[in-house]
Order: structure tokens, then C-alpha cells, then sequence
């Protein structure tokens, strides 16, 4: 064994020695703040009870025990110390640091054996000091300072009764501080900072170091404070709802897609709103919204309601609004018939009875036009006429790709024609498809149609008309262009595809500087397969041969020019 | 099963005690001086004995030279002595037309030498005398002469009838390894020391040694170890006899005009080595420091005028320094 592991064992005890000096250090200490304590608990500055005393006692021994334990020890000094207290010579010393000389072998080997003579607890015996018999003093002291505190023998009864009253209110802002602390609201900084105020105020309580008018006083205070702070709590939390809820309503709504990704851009008055609501709810749309719409959140969808909207709408939304429709109405009239009911008010109510009414008869239309549209997809002319179509747009396509088509699919084609006149060829079929298109062009003209249905029927309307062209056929049968309403104004086509801006003059009168912005002029919502910089070059040269050809008027031949310039640019 | 240190330390023990028994045949009580002198002889130093006249100081040195076996001559200082009374000197010789200066040794070409009253001679002197001791050489007529080995001077000077003396100055007071104070021999020596010289027989001591033992002791005291933490011990004893050190001692401040040279330090511990040996040890502990430190230091602390009217003396100043560097120097730990 060599001589730093023959140390180990003096080490230890010096360190247990010194454990215990330490914990009569710590013990010395507590003991002295206790006696303080319970004096001033004597004289009723401070309340003291067993467990906080043996607390202190306990907390201030542990850590002079830890102190003792872990200071550090090193070897050298306990060599030296045995050197010392064993009067060895400095053997341990040496032995411990002179190595690898020729007499180091020596030297160890007469300080382990000096070492072999002696015992840890012969060199450290355990020895009753000064400051082991003060600790025992003071603990004593102290522990005759708790009853003596706790008997408050220099306070006055009216005080004391004053001390229990405040005491026994401390649990109870204790319990708000910790509801505070461990609520929704714990990471504010302002529910900390009151958290902790009262908490603070919850010991001054239950140390009844302040009279009833004080603790009163702050009690108010505090709660003023609280009040404000739940003010400001409250205004923040419905701008942040408002904003949240019109985010997500926005979002849910796009998200959703179909018939009520369109509210939107609805605009309903407040009550239609209101209607609108409670018929969501109802339906279950409310679940799709989640729980965030609310009247303001709809008023930012608009005021200004139009029922072709309506017409988006699925049958069991549109049944639930109508339901809701009918409840009012019928609550509406109930009011009417109150007799305490003054005349603005019933003029007022007589009016929203109207707008009910209105509403009404906009959903049953434009349940109509639903109906005659569905008839009209399911009929077998329309599906042949929907095929052929596609098959025709395939071939363009493929055409524009620079493949011709085939002598295969050139004869899938016009079979596909011919089963679809041959489907149309009897008159009075005919009449009746033109009928019901009429009749949706009709409650179109009254505003209750959507874009997207009007857009179809005017699809539909063309391709019966002339089934090459993509545009439709207004009232006096006139075409539309693709991109126009009736009334000849540019309007956005509702295709599923996204919209592709494309720049361009829109008419010589106003100038190069003017450019209107079409756009993606799809019906079907499909997107096109073709990529836009592959065509470009073929349409280029269509164009400049078209300009080489005179085909175009030598005045609008440069602006030709930079119209595919700009377009290749933005490659 | 001892190994080879242990076995040179056994020897020098045994050497040791065979040579202080022989002398203490001859000189009797003295044990300290005779200690003293033995450790100047291992360590390589010189001896400087202060003490009455008649305390054996000659008989101690004759009986060392016949003990360990080696050449042995006196010098008796007297202020007319000459430096070439001291090394030696060249004279004339040959026949006539064949002259040449031949060199005369001086009574200090001997391994052990006797400046008896050393404080007699005049400065110059002295200072060809401690050259000698230092350089443990003689330059005569232009040639060095080394002197022989082992070389050991012991200087005697008188406390008493100072008048007329010439008081070595501390500089070569420094080149004496010890000061040792020789006192009077006490009752029981006496009255033996009176009946061994004044009757019919007298007690003579037999050579047990040679001067290469001695060189061979010398060899084993300068492998004894010393601890860092034990030579910070020394350091402290020597800086606190400088006035002007943080750590000085109380009483150094007081009566101390010039503290421990250097030579002071390395004397102590060459000296501690000696103990420790003695001890049978092979490393110097503080205690040998402590044995070692009054007559290493008390002919290298030269006291101030207050210390001499408060009658202290240098070895009451080594005392409470050593107190002091002691108070410094405690218990590492505290339980």
C-alpha cells in the first residue's frame, strides 16, 4: 500500500472531525437567530413555531455539515498535520513529496513504517472544544426561545387578537397567490409580479408584523391592482380572439373549398348574418369554422348580400338556413304581435321582416337553379357534350405541343360528334334543354346565380350553339367572350386553376401605358399540361410571320413586336 | 534486507560514533562542540570556537587529527604575524651559482589547523588566512597551491581582552560554517578532566578513520533529501532575520542591523543534512533545522546597539524567530 492510500484513513477522519465542527458552527448559528426570533416573537414583531425553528436548526446543521465535508483536504496538509501532531519529522511530508532520487525508496519506506505505529483516531482524537460546548449552550437557549416566543408574554390581548385575525387570512391569499401562479396566466410577467406581492403580502399576514388598517389598505391596493390587471387581460384577450378568429375564419373558408369557400366574399347585413350563424351551427358548418366566427368577424365578410351566393351552398346548409329563415320569421312576427311595441320599433321590425322575406324567397330560387342544373348534368346529351369536349381540348392540346393527331384519335372524335348530335337531333329535346338554360339564364339575370354555375351554363350554352367556341350566348344572342359577363365587362372566371396574369393594351384609345389584367381564362379548372416558355417561340414566329406576311397593320406591327419581347423576358 | 542508502547511512552512523568515542577518551564533556566540530568536518566548513582560554580547544583538534588520522599544525595569531606566516613562503637555496626560490609551506598546508586567537592578527592576515579557508588554495610567488583535503580550520577567538584585537569583520566572519560557543566544562567534567591530566597515565585516542572517510561522508550528506515544504521552513527562519521582510520577526525588527546572508541558508541546511543522517534519517526534518540554526546564524546576525544595551544575544534572536516562523508555520489542519 503505497503512503498517499495509507493517508486515506487519516483523511476521512479529519474530514468527519471536521463535520462536526462545522455542524456546531451551523448549529451556533441557527441557534443565535432563533433566540433573536423568539424574542421578537415575545414582543409580538414575529410569530415562531417548533417546525421553523427545527427547520432552521436542521437547514443551518446540514449545511455546516456540508461545509465540513467538502472543503477541500489535500494530502499535503494532512501529511503535515500527522507530521506534526505524531512528531514523525517531517516523514510523511517528505516521503509524500520526494520521488525518484536515490533515496525517495528510503525515505517512504521509513514513513509508512512510521505511519504503521499510529491510528487516525490516535493522532485525531475526538476532543470536546470551546465552540462544541457553545453550540450546546445556544442550541439549549434556543430551544427555550420557541415557547417563550410563542407565549408573547409582552404582547397585549387586543393585539393578539388582532395577530390571529390576520394570521388566519393569510391561507386564503396564500391559496389566490398559488391559483396565480399556477393558472393559464403564469407567465406574465404582471400575474408574477402579483403573484408574488402576494404572496409576500400572504407571509406578512401570517407574521401579523402590521396592523388591521394596514393589511386592510393593502389588501386594497392589491386588489385594485388586480382589477386593473384583469381589465387589461380582458382587452387583449378579445383583440387577440377577434384577430385570431377572423384569421382562422379566413383560412377555413379558403381551406374549405366548394360551395362554401365562397362566403368570403359574401356580403350579408347583420341580421342575415346572424341567421347565417345559428344556421351554420346548426348544420354543422360551425364545425368547419371552428367556434370563431362571430358577428364581426362576418360584418368583415361584407354587408351587401347577394343570394346567388346562396346557390353555393350545400342542401343541408341551405335547409338549415331556410330553417333558421322560417324561426325568425316566426319570432319576428310573435314581436308584432306585442302590443307595448312602440311604432319606430315595429316599422323597424316590419323591416327586417322584409329583408327576411327577401332572403327567403332568394334561397328557394336559387334552389331551383341548383335543381334545373343538376337535371341538366345528368342528362345524356350534356354528358356526351361534356366528353366530347374534353376529348376535343385533349387534341388542342396536343396539337399546340406540335403533335398532330392521329387518324385513331381523328375518328374517336368524330364518332364523339356524332353521338352527340345524334343525342340532340330530336327537336323537342332540344327545346327543352334550351328551356331550362333559359330559365337559369333568368334567375341569373335576378342575381341569383353564382358565378361559377352562370359560368358553366354559359359553357354549356356555347358549346350547344357552337360547340368549338369556349364562350357562351347573352340573352339576345349574342356571344360572350371568355372572361365577360353579358354585359361585355372583363370578369374573373372561377376555375379551381390558378389565375396566370397576362399583360397586355387593352385598347389603342388608352394608350401603351394602360394594361389590363386577364385572368386564367379556364372554365374546366383544369390546368394546362403545356409549359408556358415552351410555346412562347412557336407563337413568336407565328406572329413574326404573320408580320412578314402583312397580315398586321404596319402600325401595330412594333407593338406586336414587344408584346412577345415582354414576354420572353419574364422567362 | 537494506539497501545501499541504507547501508552508507549505517556506516556513517558507525563511523560517526567511533570517531566522537575516540575524541571523548581524550576531551571530556564538550559534546556539543565536539558535535559542532564533526559537522563541519562532513559538511565541509569551518569552525569558529569562542571561549575562554584553557577549555581544550588545542587538545580537541590535536585529538580529532589523531583520530581520524591526519596532518594537524596551530597557528598562534599575534599582530605582527605576516601573511607568508600563514601560506608559506619562498627562500633561496642551492649552491652558489645555482640559486633557486624554493617554497617554504606554511602552517596551514594541514588538513586540520588551529587559528588560535584569530581576532590577534592583523587584517591583513586574517585575510590571507580566510582566503585560504575559502578557495581552499594558497597563491605564493605567483603560484597556487592547492591545499590539501580534507581541509578543516578551526579559529579560536577570546570574548575577553578585546583590547588590541582586531574584530574579524562580518564578511569573513560569514565564511565559517559554525560559531560554536565552547563553555565552561561543568563539575563532574571537571573533576574528571583533573583526574585524567593530572596523574601517571594519560588517555590516547587511536585513528578509527581517515581522511577518506571523511571525503566519503561528505558524499552521503549531500544526498539527503529536503522537502519543499521543509526548506520553506528554512527560507522562513533566514528572511526573518532580514529587518526589512513582511514576514520578519518581531525581535529582528527591534535588534537586528543585518540579517542571514545566503551562505547562511545553504549552511543551515547542508548542517540539517548532518543531523538527519545522524538520526538515521534521509530526509531533514524541521527539528534538525532547529538544532541546526543557532550555530549556523549566530556569527551571521550582527545586533544593533539596543540589543546590545538590552544585553540580548544573537542565540536569544535566533530563538524568537524561530518562535515566530514556528507560529506561522501551523497545524494545516484545524479540527
Amino acid at each position: 500500500m503505497s503512503l498517499d492510500q495509507s493517508l486515506t484513513p487519516y483523511v476521512k477522519r479529519v474530514r468527519l472531525l471536521r463535520l462536526g465542527k462545522f455542524v456546531a458552527f451551523g448549529l451556533l448559528g441557527a441557534s443565535a437567530i432563533l433566540v433573536v426570533w423568539g424574542v421578537s416573537a415575545a414582543f409580538g414583531r414575529a410569530t415562531i413555531s417548533w417546525p421553523v425553528a427545527a427547520g432552521v436548526l436542521g437547514g443551518f446543521g446540514f449545511v455546516g455539515a456540508l461545509i465540513g465535508w467538502l472543503l477541500p483536504l489535500p494530502r499535503e496538509a494532512v501529511a503535515k498535520s500527522v507530521d506534526r501532531r505524531a512528531d514523525l519529522k517531517d516523514r510523511l511530508t517528505s516521503g509524500l513529496e520526494i520521488h525518484d532520487t536515490p533515496l525517495s525508496g528510503e525515505i517512504q519506506s521509513d514513513a509508512e513504517s512510521a505511519l504503521g505505529d499510529l491510528t487516525p483516531t490516535k493522532v485525531y482524537p475526538f476532543r470536546w472544544t470551546g465552540i462544541q460546548s457553545a453550540a450546546s449552550c445556544a442550541f439549549l437557549l434556543a430551544l427555550g426561545a420557541v415557547p417563550f416566543g410563542q407565549s408573547m408574554p409582552f404582547v397585549t390581548k387586543e393585539r393578539r387578537a388582532e395577530q390571529s385575525e390576520l394570521r388566519a387570512a393569510s391561507p386564503e391569499v396564500e391559496r389566490i397567490a398559488k391559483e396565480l401562479e399556477v393558472g393559464k396566466a403564469k407567465d406574465q410577467a404582471a400575474e408574477k409580479k402579483l403573484a408574488a406581492e402576494l404572496r409576500k403580502f400572504a407571509q406578512e399576514l401570517n407574521r401579523a408584523d402590521l396592523n388591521k388598517e394596514q393589511a386592510l389598505q393593502k389588501a386594497q391596493s392589491m386588489a385594485e391592482q388586480a382589477k386593473q390587471l384583469t381589465e387589461t387581460r380582458l382587452e387583449k384577450a378579445e383583440e387577440k380572439m377577434e384577430s385570431l378568429k377572423t384569421e382562422s375564419v379566413r383560412e377555413q373558408f379558403q381551406e374549405a373549398g366548394g360551395d362554401m369557400g365562397k362566403l368570403a366574399d359574401l356580403k350579408l347585413d347583420s341580421m342575415q348574418m346572424q341567421m347565417l350563424e345559428d344556421a351554420m351551427k346548426q348544420s354543422g358548418a360551425d364545425q368547419m369554422l371552428g367556434e370563431n366566427i362571430d358577428e364581426e368577424t362576418m360584418k368583415a365578410l361584407g354587408a351587401d348580400n347577394t343570394a346567388s351566393e346562396m346557390a353555393r351552398m350545400s342542401q343541408q346548409q341551405r335547409e338549415s338556413v331556410a330553417q333558421e329563415i322560417a324561426k325568425q320569421q316566426q319570432q319576428m312576427q310573435q314581436k308584432m304581435s306585442d302590443p307595448n311595441l312602440s311604432q319606430e320599433e315595429r316599422q323597424e321590425l316590419q323591416k327586417q321582416m322584409e329583408a327576411m322575406q327577401d332572403l327567403a324567397q332568394k334561397l328557394q330560387m336559387s334552389e331551383e337553379v341548383q335543381k334545373a342544373l343538376q337535371e341538366l348534368q345528368n342528362s345524356e346529351e350534356f354528358q356526351k357534350m361534356q366528353e366530347m369536349m374534353q376529348q376535343m381540348q385533349q387534341n388542342m392540346e396536343q396539337m399546340q405541343q406540335g403533335e398532330p393527331m392521329t387518324p385513331e384519335q381523328m375518328e374517336q372524335l368524330q364518332k364523339a360528334m356524332e353521338e352527340f348530335a345524334e343525342a340532340i337531333k330530336d327537336p323537342e329535346r332540344r327545346e327543352q334543354m334550351r328551356q331550362q338554360m333559359q330559365e337559369m339564364l333568368d334567375q341569373m339575370q335576378q342575381g341569383n346565380l353564382s358565378a361559377e354555375t352562370m359560368q358553366q351554363m354559359m359553357s354549356l350554352l356555347g358549346q350547344m350553339n357552337d360547340p368549338s367556341a369556349k364562350g357562351g350566348r347573352n340573352d339576345g344572342g349574342q356571344f360572350m367572350g371568355e372572361g365577360e359577363n353579358e354585359k361585355g365587362d372583363p370578369m374573373e372566371l372561377a376555375g379551381k386553376t390558378s389565375p396566370t396574369a397576362v399583360r397586355g393594351r387593352r385598347d389603342e384609345k388608352r394608350g401603351d401605358e394602360v394594361y389590363t389584367e386577364i385572368k386564367a381564362p379556364t372554365t374546366t379548372g383544369n390546368r394546362t399540361s403545356v409549359p408556358y416558355n415552351k410555346v412562347l417561340p412557336r407563337y413568336q414566329k407565328t406572329a413574326e410571320s404573320a408580320i412578314g406576311n402583312n397580315k398586321i397593320p404596319p402600325k401595330h406591327r412594333q407593338r406586336v413586336r414587344e408584346y412577345f419581347d415582354s414576354l420572353g423576358q419574364g422567362k | 534486507m537494506s539497501s545501499e542508502g541504507q547501508q552508507s547511512a549505517e556506516w556513517f552512523r558507525a563511523t560517526w560514533g567511533a570517531v566522537r568515542s575516540e575524541i571523548q577518551k581524550v576531551v571530556v564533556g564538550q559534546d556539543e562542540v565536539v558535535e559542532g566540530v564533526l559537522v563541519c568536518l562532513v559538511a565541509n566548513g569551518h569552525a569558529l570556537l569562542e571561549g575562554m582560554p584553557g577549555l581544550g580547544k588545542t587538545l580537541l583538534v590535536r585529538t580529532l587529527g589523531d583520530v581520524l588520522d591526519l596532518g594537524f599544525s596551530r597557528i598562534q595569531f599575534t599582530p605582527d604575524m605576516m601573511p607568508a606566516d600563514v601560506t608559506g613562503t619562498s627562500i633561496l637555496s642551492g649552491s652558489e651559482g645555482a640559486r633557486t626560490f624554493e617554497f617554504r609551506p606554511g602552517p596551514i598546508f594541514a588538513n586540520l589547523i588551529l587559528a588560535d586567537e584569530i581576532n590577534r592578527a592583523t587584517p591583513k592576515t586574517q585575510s590571507a588566512m580566510l582566503e585560504a579557508m575559502q578557495e581552499r588554495q594558497v597563491t605564493a610567488a605567483g603560484e597556487r597551491r592547492p591545499l590539501p583535503e580534507p581541509f578543516l580550520v578551526m579559529a579560536t577567538q577570546n570574548p575577553i581582552e578585546q583590547e588590541g584585537t582586531y574584530p574579524l569583520p562580518e564578511a569573513q566572519l560569514d565564511r565559517f560554517f559554525y560559531k560554536i560557543l565552547v563553555p565552561y566544562p561543568k563539575r563532574h567534567e571537571l573533576a574528571q578532566i583533573v583526574q585524567s591530566t593530572t596523574g601517571t597515565t594519560h588517555a590516547v585516542a587511536t585513528s578509527v578513520a581517515t581522511g577518506a572517510d571523511v571525503l566519503k561522508a561528505r558524499e552521503i550528506v549531500r544526498g539527503i533529501e529536503i522537502a519543499q515544504d521543509v526548506l520553506n521552513y528554512a527560507l522562513s527562519i533566514i528572511v526573518a532575520t532580514h529587518a526589512g521582510e513582511p514576514t520578519t520577526a518581531p525581535i529582528t525588527k527591534r535588534y537586528v542591523r543585518y540579517g542571514s546572508s545566503p551562505r547562511g541558508a545553504q549552511t543551515l541546511v547542508t548542517a540539517a543534512k548532518v543531523y538527519a543522517l545522524l538520526d538515521g534519517r534521509f530526509h531533514v526534518s524541521r527539528d534538525d533545522l532547529k538544532k541546526a540554526a543557532k550555530p549556523t546564524l549566530r556569527h551571521r546576525l550582527l545586533l544593533n546597539f539596543e540589543a546590545e544595551a538590552d544585553a540580548i544575544s544573537t542565540d536569544h534572536v535566533i530563538d524568537e524567530v524561530i518562535a515566530h516562523v514556528d507560529a506561522a508555520d501551523r497545524d494545516p489542519v484545524k479540527v
